[in-house]
């Protein structure tokens, strides 16, 4: 039975997540605030230095000191010292350092204690004889053939590509050609949480984990480390204070959970800022290289991309970050001949990992940094180049896959240009004090951001209805902000036909909730609130089905709304949910129903040639900015920021608009300030007073437009829109700076000194 | 955070007689901003820790005689609320406005940040363009330095073991001095400076008869730049020499490379900065 929108009573409505309130008056208890009878506190050592091999491991002093309840190196593990990876990817990095540091912050050996100043101690008494040496510290070193291995299976791990057409002859055809490199920084995902969290073992003999995740099923991996098996770990994750995929692989599960093993007792860890900052994974540098040609009429004739992405010490997520990266080099623009290379290479820097967009927002800065050059080099407008060479709906992306829904580019953009004005209107009174001297210009960018996976996509969910008619959602999907759960209780609550507070949710148990898959990829609200969609589907109709019976109606013409049955137009005879619920399990139906989503793959022609790249859907967006750059301090300034995506269905308009303003704000800070600024492999930039994430006072005038095609594979319509403002915005930042100095910006972050350099000797430092 | 033995007086002579014989294990405590981290980390492991901040006494700000004299407890919250900071001294005022953020400038003190000796250092910068002095007292006396003495180097200062900072004091501004102030930082709260600037120049007619040019965040401490302020004094100022003053004022700074901006970058907006303010506070209309 389709969903009629027009009968919709929650769809569409701005309702305010339920935790927010409590989060913004600090009693939400997060992973850091649990504390259990007889906790111990853990702590772990970690390497100071990025490429070392350890002589000697002594911890006999640190195991004698009173109060200390265990201390674990490599040798204590009882199952085995990998920490896991997706199947297929290189799962090469140990939970505990054997004999070799490959990063800093790699843990070499774990502490429990009654205190924690007691487990710090331990600490400090346990000797470490390093023999230091060399890191691998640059990318395009690690490539070449006599580089010092990091991994003995090689430096490379992924070497993708595809080629359509014949880029030569595409080349020779063009009338202009631009050439660029682009370079990008490493990248804190600075989720406000820092990782933290408790492990004990059940009488049950389960060892259950209770710390913030992106994903409950990781409990595999830990059961693959302790030697256990997947029925005695159990995950529950509390709400999440922030992931942007740096909380999808594990963070300190694994540490928690060997300690808990080990003392019998629970145990709880939790990281400072600086230790997370300088042992947690990152979003990876990209060194992208563009090249690209035209015809006279502004058409493309040739595609050429190249990047090397610095994976750092261990694979971690870097072959899917590959993959993806795969699927957008090839931009959305269409060409016919293309030419696309990755190759993700090991170094001693941090570890990449997904972070709000998977390459996308690198990718999208360089790639719509050389539309913009080859335009200004074609004497074109921008806009008007684009338009000649964007894919409309019904083509296919460059590896070959068709886009079957709406594709919004021209609508997109012009809805940020206007949104512009409006955010440029807000800031009226501070532009005129501006001194005629910056230079000021605006810039654009637009962008396709994919969501959902095409291949044995498979995620669970569970409605049950009371017999008062009111409803629980079981999903074992995790909430790290931004509506998670709100998505799964709103579309509940929708098809079901009942006030929000009649559904409650249980969520992100590893054991208790059917898998959800993780949290991330701006597609956890079709992950999850899709197969709740279809749980709740066949209760709606059963309650449909006996309010049609006792109604005298047919089953077509009945609205399930506030929890109340009646029939289409006559609102006030009604029946209510309580009396429907009895009626239907009295009809045979089951009150409790397992929703499945299952995604078969749906083979594009000349798939196997591009390793399979792409999204089930992609969600299209343009972003208008402008900035005044100050010519002698090389400061920029943005005095107003329009955005605009297509999300399909905006279920929830208000959850929309934060996901559009938050994700500015932190492409804002990988646009001009956020730097990990990595040095012999260590982040110096390890604390918020260096690792500058835009402040409220930073934040300019936003403008959000909406649109909606009604095209997106989501419930009701809707398209994934975690990512995709994010991904937009250092692209569009960096066209108006470009503008603004007349030279283009090919590195991230943007900072003054930079700038500066730029206008005084008419060309971008690297 | 080590084991300190932490202590608590309630009244100046309490806290002198505190730290009496216990220095340099003895490490004083204002607000704490820039103690808490440093003891975190690490760095700093001392015996005792002593906490200033019971002296009530030590919080205040008044006008007398012709100074306006603040105790070294005083928050920057304080300047920043206090009406006769931002008409008599509002150079320092402007630095308190963009002092951290609203919980750090609800804990830090004048006398703290002073203390700490940080080259950037907020309110070091227009105080010293003020022509402040600082109040040192011990068991045995009370002395008084001017703050462009204060600072021995590299977040050290010539207080004595024994001695507390007790106030921050610096001389009304005549009618009609002119002032501006600025602090380059990576983002509009929550900065450490890249480059800060304050000028004050005292006018007749045309002529400059004094002149105050301090700058933060380019040499171990913050300083006044004595060889520029001397270009423009007694002179008609003109944008010639203004020029002349600012370039005189990056070549008396030592910046250094940090995670933040690099040396050249720093001297050379030292020199951008000094000639805006200096144009800024004049009317003058900068050429450049």
């Amino acid at each position: 039975m389709p969903f009629d929108k027009t009968t919709a009573t929650l769809l569409g409505k701005s309702i305010p997540q339920p935790d927010s309130l409590e989060k913004a008056v600090g009693e939400t208890l997060f992973s850091d605030d649990i504390r259990l009878p007889g906790m111990l506190w853990g702590l772990a050592l970690r390497s100071p230095f990025a490429n070392a091999r350890i002589r000697r491991l002594d911890v006999s002093k640190a195991k004698a000191l009173p109060g200390v309840r265990a201390v674990l190196t490599a040798r204590d593990i009882p199952g085995v010292n990998r920490r896991g990876n997706m199947p297929g990817n290189r799962d090469d990095q140990p939970v505990l350092v054997e004999d070799r540091t490959r990063a800093v912050g790699d843990p070499i050996a774990l502490v429990a204690a009654d205190s924690s100043e007691t487990a710090k101690e331990a600490i400090s008494a346990i000797t470490v004889d390093y023999e230091q040496l060399a890191p691998v510290e640059d990318p395009l070193v690690s490539l070449e053939p006599d580089a010092p291995l990091v991994d003995e299976e090689g430096n490379v791990i992924g070497d993708l590509g595809y080629t359509r057409g014949d880029t030569e002859k595409g080349f020779s055809m063009a009338s202009a050609i631009v050439e660029e490199t682009y370079r990008t920084q490493f990248a804190e995902h600075a989720y406000l949480e820092p990782e933290a969290g408790v492990a004990w073992t059940d009488p049950g003999d389960v060892l259950h984990i209770r710390c913030g995740t992106q994903w409950v099923e990781n409990f595999r991996h830990i059961a693959r480390i302790l030697g256990v098996s997947h029925n005695h770990v159990r995950i529950e994750s509390p709400l999440v204070g922030g992931g942007f995929g740096g909380k999808i692989f594990m963070t300190i599960e694994p540490l928690l959970a060997l300690l808990a093993k080990a003392t019998g007792r629970p145990v709880r860890m939790a990281l400072t800022r600086e230790e997370s900052i300088l042992s947690s994974t990152k979003r990876h540098p990209y060194i992208l290289r563009y090249k690209m040609g035209a015809d006279a009429d502004g058409r493309l004739t040739a595609l050429l991309a190249d990047l090397v992405g610095d994976v750092g010490a261990y694979s971690d997520a870097s072959p899917v970050i590959a993959w993806y990266s795969i699927g957008f080099l090839g931009g959305h623009y269409r060409c016919k001949n293309v030419q696309v290379h990755s190759r993700f290479v090991l170094t001693n820097n941090p570890s990449g990992t997904a972070m709000r967009g998977v390459g996308s927002a690198q990718i999208t800065f360089a790639l719509e940094g050389t539309m913009d050059s080859l335009a200004e080099k074609l004497g074109m407008d921008p806009f008007e180049f684009r338009k000649r060479n964007h894919l409309s709906k019904g083509e296919s992306l460059s590896t070959g896959q068709p886009l079957k829904n709406a594709v919004f580019f021209s609508e997109t953009w012009e809805a940020a240009d206007k949104a512009l004005d409006r955010a440029l209107l807000r800031n009226s009174e501070e532009i005129p004090k501006l001194s005629p001297k910056v230079l000021r210009a605006r810039g654009h960018a637009s962008n396709m951001t994919g969501y959902g996976r095409r291949h044995g996509h498979l995620s669970q969910a569970q409605v049950s209805v009371q017999f008062d008619g009111s409803a629980v959602v079981s999903v074992g999907v995790a909430d790290i902000g931004s509506g998670q759960r709100l998505g799964c209780q709103q579309v509940a609550a929708e098809v079901l036909g009942l006030p929000m507070d009649k559904v409650t949710l249980s969520t992100s148990d590893s054991q208790l909730n059917p898998i959800a898959g993780m949290t991330a990829g701006s597609r956890t609200f079709l992950n999850a609130a899709g197969p709740v969609q279809r749980a709740a589907e066949p209760i709606a109709k059963a309650l449909k089905e006996a309010a049609a019976s006792l109604l005298e109606a047919r089953i077509d013409d009945i609205i399930l709304a506030d929890g109340k049955a009646f029939v289409k137009g006559s609102p006030s005879v009604n029946v209510p949910h309580a009396q429907l619920v009895p009626a239907a399990a009295a009809a045979g139906t089951s009150l409790t129903q397992l929703g499945t989503l299952k995604i078969e793959e749906d083979l594009y022609p000349g798939e196997e040639t591009a390793h399979n790249a792409g999204w089930l859907d992609y969600t299209f967006g343009g972003m208008a900015v402008e900035v005044a750059v100050d010519p002698q301090t090389g400061q920029v300034m943005l005095l107003g920021l329009g955005i605009s995506h297509d999300v399909g269905t905006a279920v929830n308009p208000q959850i929309v608009v934060g996901q559009c303003e938050g994700g500015v704000v932190q492409g804002m800070g990988l646009a001009l300030t956020e730097d990990c600024c990595v040095k012999r492999g260590k982040a110096e930039a390890h604390d918020f007073s260096t690792y500058l994430i835009p402040t409220s006072l930073d934040i300019p005038s936003i403008e959000v437009a909406i649109l909606e095609s009604g095209e997106g594979e989501g419930p009701f319509g809707a398209r994934g829109i975690g990512e995709p403002p994010h991904n937009i915005t250092p692209a569009a930042i960096a066209s108006a700076v470009s503008r603004a100095i007349g030279v283009r910006v090919t590195s991230l972050p943007i900072t003054p000194e930079m700038v500066l350099t730029a206008l005084r000797t008419g060309e971008w430092p690297h | 955070m080590r084991g300190f033995d932490f202590l608590s007086p309630k009244s100046l002579i309490a806290a002198l007689r505190a730290i009496d014989g216990k220095a340099p294990t003895c490490k004083l405590l204002a607000g704490g901003t820039n103690v808490i981290p440093t003891l975190r980390d690490g760095t700093l492991k001392p015996r005792f820790v002593v906490d200033l901040g019971g002296i009530k006494a030590l919080n205040y700000i008044r006008e007398k005689q012709g100074w306006i004299q603040i105790g070294a407890l005083t928050t920057i919250r304080d300047l920043l609320n206090s009406p006769l900071i931002k008409k008599k001294g509002s150079l320092l005022w402007e630095a308190t406005h963009i002092f951290a953020g609203p919980l750090v400038r609800n804990r830090a003190t004048v006398g703290g940040n002073l203390a700490d000796a940080s080259p950037a250092a907020d309110t070091a910068v227009p105080l010293l363009a003020l022509g402040a002095r600082v109040k040192l007292r011990s068991l045995k006396g009370q002395r008084t330095v001017p703050l462009n003495r204060f600072f021995a180097g590299y977040q050290r200062t010539v207080i004595k073991p024994g001695e507390i900072v007790t106030e921050v004091t610096f001389p009304v501004p005549a009618r009609g001095r002119k002032q501006s102030y600025y602090k380059l930082g990576r983002r509009n709260a929550m900065a450490i400076s890249v480059v800060s600037v304050a000028v004050l120049l005292q006018m007749k007619g045309k002529i400059c008869t004094d002149t105050a040019i301090a700058l933060g965040a380019v040499a171990p401490t913050p300083l006044r730049v004595e060889k520029a302020e001397g270009i423009l004094r007694g002179k008609k100022v003109d944008l010639e020499l203004v020029k002349h003053c600012a370039q005189a004022a990056a070549k008396s700074v030592k910046p250094i490379d940090d995670i933040r901006a690099s040396a050249d970058y720093r001297r050379t907006l030292c020199e951008v900065l000094v000639h805006r303010m200096i144009c800024q506070s004049l009317g003058l209309e900068d050429a450049d």
